[in-house]
């Protein structure tokens, strides 16, 4: 208790708030613009931290990764556009809730649960990072691997009507998540000798293509009735009841985004698109998603931003660089000769008490910066479509081309526009689609890893419980979705 | 640390800036009389790979003082993907005018052909200067019984059993596969994800070993993993204790560059420029200490023709290499 209290007496010093404050601020910033993304700003911004103290300096870095993973929803919800990939999934409920004139309300459900799902992922920090850690340790390629086949199950509860339809595109996004060097043996697939699909198709130019840009077409199409969103009935207002039955899920989406997040390497890309589709295939009315269901939105964003905090766990605890932005903090911690590690807990205490502190702060900064956001940015839902479609466009190119770094992300955008309008106009589920492409590397990567650590022997699963488990789920989740559609068949039928 | 941060970006540079303008005044005038002005404009410095890894940041450190010294900007962009191929190909694509720069390793020129054809080679470029050199080690977590990577090898041999160790990429598949046909033990390759892939995998000892050239400073000096052999010819500069491959008696060696190179047609007087640019940019020993200390990179700062030699050299070698172990 005296070690938080003397944390927090060194995190509220006038200084280290303004740091905070404009670190939040800047992420937040970032993670509204498409094309400019997290690890850009926290390369741009880690020589800044040379110059402050280590509490000041690490708590601006990670303010800018939280508050970039709430700014992601804004454009995702406004222009179905998502300012970070991870956000991609928040677009799917989001925007057409600000179609119908509930954009202030999305906005503020996104806030809620990113807000919640950080703080939430924070305490556990604070409370459980070594023992988590250790845990995190036991999980290797074969359980990844196991939990994403799993998740893989999801297409077949997204699938909508057409359980074929919704096979279809997720295979298609299973077989496009292959472009690329292939991970064992360098050979090229699917790359036409094309550099730039070397390490495969980038998710982020794929998103807004499929998602954004071929929604602006479809809106073109409807000319001549081009016409700024209505206002909901009696104005647009998040009741204190929608916020309430939304909790059970943000609540189960933080806690899946927390643990997802500590496992090095899955990402929030991953864990926002799951706790989606968790809580899509679970839901009493499943029907309401993808039309405009809070819900969906609260549970990509609550795991989307548990997932920062949660990936520091290793981070801080072991020493592990989760990824980029995480090698950036630890350069960040050794500037001010600070290792991460087990050794950090005993040495310098103090510093990561305040660091905990600041984090914390960030968090009810978070919830200020985005509560003025969301008032402002709500009343450009209320702009003429016509020139939300020409910002849209715009903004798609050039964060495209900026995502892509050449001219060849502004063509890959152009093409994924078209795929997108296609499966929308022949009713494919381009939600399949995106689960299928988000999971594939991944789940490539940590099968063959998991092949070649077992010796491609099934016998050594034995000594993987834990994956164990996970596969006996999946095969229990398939044959229950088999059965109960063979039901729903039956009924029709009779 | 914090200190020398400070100082290297902090620091005035009038004695360059002075170095600088006698040796325009000097050397420049009567050159600038017929050749290019060189900068006219801002110089983009096209980085081979993703921002917040090493080779970016050597290029962010580096460019201010590029800035400073020529009175405009050199813009850090990146263009990650295919080891350093698409800058490469869009740099090779820019006007040969000196005002686009590709920093990247050298593997992008001398080694990844061998793999994935791109469409550029070696010759499209000048390679004006060398920056620093990566060093990458064998590591292991701490708990294993080895002292290098010789005792892991003779243990695996003992026991008849294979090796598997966290790849970082083909460069280490094809030393590993040298090293396993002199010592007639399996190696097998476990595929990751970049360098904090291999770390990750070594610290849950879910590997025999692990190879990496990225940061694995911090890590050793936490103690949560440790050095068992580093592979460039010349021993680790921090941890010169540490036996290198050859030390350890295996026949090959690896070496990786951070190069800066120009399209090919650049004319020369631009060349000499952007050489002296460079050459001076990196002589300032708060930029030696960043890369060695921060980022474990062997401080190096070679002009074009050292470059070329080195290049031309490193190439053939690594074809000798991929030749004596075959593509997979």
């Amino acid at each position: 208790m005296e070690a938080v209290i003397a944390g927090f007496s060194a995190a509220l010093t006038p200084s280290n708030v303004a740091f905070v404050a404009l670190g939040v601020l800047l992420g937040y910033v970032v993670g509204v613009l498409p094309g400019f993304n997290r690890p850009t700003a926290l390369a741009l911004a880690v020589p800044l931290t040379f110059y402050m103290g280590p509490v000041s300096g690490i708590s601006f870095l990670i303010g800018i990764s939280k508050g970039s993973a709430t700014g992601g929803a804004v454009s995702a919800i406004l222009l179905n556009t998502p300012g970070e990939a991870s956000s991609a999934a928040t677009c799917l409920d989001g925007y057409p809730l600000a179609r119908k004139g509930r954009a202030r309300s999305a906005l503020l459900i996104a806030l809620v649960a990113s807000v919640f799902g950080d703080i939430f992922a924070t305490l556990v920090l604070i409370a459980l990072a070594q023992p988590l850690s250790r845990v995190a340790l036991l999980i290797g390629p074969v359980e990844i691997c196991a939990v994403l086949l799993f998740a893989l199950t999801f297409i077949a509860s997204l699938s909508g009507e057409s359980l074929l339809k919704g096979l279809i595109s997720g295979f298609l996004g299973i077989l496009l998540g292959t472009v690329g060097l292939d991970a064992e043996t360098g050979t090229p697939r699917f790359t036409f000798g094309q550099a730039e699909l070397f390490d495969g198709l980038p998710l982020m130019v794929i998103a807004i293509g499929l998602l954004a840009l071929s929604e602006m077409v479809v809106q073109m199409e409807e000319r001549g009735q081009l016409q700024s969103t209505p206002l909901a009935a009696g104005g647009d207002r998040l009741r204190m009841d929608e916020i309430k039955a939304c909790m059970p899920v943000i609540l189960r989406s933080s806690l899946l985004g927390t643990v997802l997040g500590v496992i090095p390497g899955l990402g929030a890309s991953v864990a926002s698109f799951l706790a989606y589709s968790w809580v899509r295939s679970t839901s009493s009315t499943p029907e309401r998603f993808g039309q405009g269901a809070l819900e969906g939105v609260a549970a990509a964003e609550a795991a989307d931003n548990a997932v920062v905090p949660a990936g520091l766990i290793p981070l801080f605890a072991l020493g592990i660089p989760g990824g980029i932005a995480a090698a950036l903090i630890i350069g960040a911690f050794m500037i001010h000769g600070i290792t991460p590690g087990p050794l950090m807990f005993l040495n310098h205490a103090h510093v990561l008490n305040a660091i905990y502190a600041s984090m914390l702060l960030a968090g009810v900064l978070m919830f200020v910066f985005g509560y003025f956001g969301s008032g402002l940015f709500a009343r450009l839902a209320q702009l003429p479509l016509s020139v939300i479609v020409a910002t849209v466009v715009f903004l798609c190119i050039v964060g495209a081309y900026i995502e892509g770094g050449t001219m060849f992300g502004v063509y890959l955008v152009l093409g994924f526009a078209v795929l997108g309008w296609l499966l929308r106009k022949f009713d494919f589920s381009y939600v399949t689609f995106l689960i299928g492409f988000v999971l594939t590397p991944t789940l490539e990567l940590s099968l063959r890893q998991a092949l070649i650590l077992t010796d491609r022997n099934p016998y050594s699963l034995l000594r993987h419980p834990i994956a164990l488990a996970i596969l006996a789920v999946t095969v229990l989740a398939v044959w229950r979705m088999a059965s109960r559609r063979r039901d729903v068949t039956r009924l029709a039928t009779s | 640390m914090r200190l020398a941060a400070e100082h290297w970006y902090w620091r005035g540079h009038r004695r360059q800036v002075c170095i600088a303008l006698v040796a325009t005044l000097v050397a420049g005038w009567p050159a600038s009389a017929w050749a290019q002005e060189w900068p006219t404009k801002p110089v983009n410095l096209i980085v081979g790979y993703g921002t917040g890894g090493g080779v970016d940041q050597m290029a962010r450190a580096l460019s201010p003082k590029a800035s400073e010294d020529v009175k405009q900007p050199f813009v850090v962009q990146n263009r990650p993907g295919g080891g350093g191929a698409v800058a490469a190909i869009s740099v090779k694509a820019a006007p040969a005018d000196g005002h686009t720069l590709v920093l990247t390793t050298s593997t992008t020129f001398t080694f990844d052909h061998h793999f994935a054809k791109a469409d550029f080679t070696m010759d499209d470029f000048r390679h004006v200067a060398i920056i620093g050199q990566f060093q990458e080690v064998f590591v292991s977590h701490p708990s294993r019984p080895w002292k290098t990577l010789q005792d892991a090898i003779a243990e695996a041999k003992a026991q008849s059993r294979d090796l598997k160790y966290a790849s970082f990429y083909q460069l280490d598949r094809v030393v590993t596969a040298l090293l396993a046909k002199q010592s007639g033990v399996k190696i097998t390759p476990v595929p990751t994800q970049g360098g904090a892939g291999v770390v990750n995998a070594v610290i849950a000892d879910q590997v025999d070993f692990g190879f990496t050239g990225g940061t694995w400073g911090p890590s050793v000096s936490s103690g949560t993993i440790k050095l068992l052999a580093s592979a460039p010819r010349d021993p680790l500069k921090s941890q010169s204790q540490v036996p290198t491959l050859r030390q350890l008696g295996y026949d090959v060696e690896t070496e990786v560059f951070v190069t800066v190179s120009v399209p090919k047609d650049t004319p020369e007087a631009v060349v000499r420029k952007i050489e002296a640019v460079l050459k001076r940019s990196a002589s300032d020993p708060a930029y030696a200490k960043f890369c060695e200390e921060m980022l474990q990179v062997r401080y190096l700062n070679l002009g074009e023709a050292d470059t070329k030699k080195a290049l031309l050299q490193q190439s053939e070698r690594y074809t000798k290499l991929v030749a004596a172990v075959g593509t997979p």
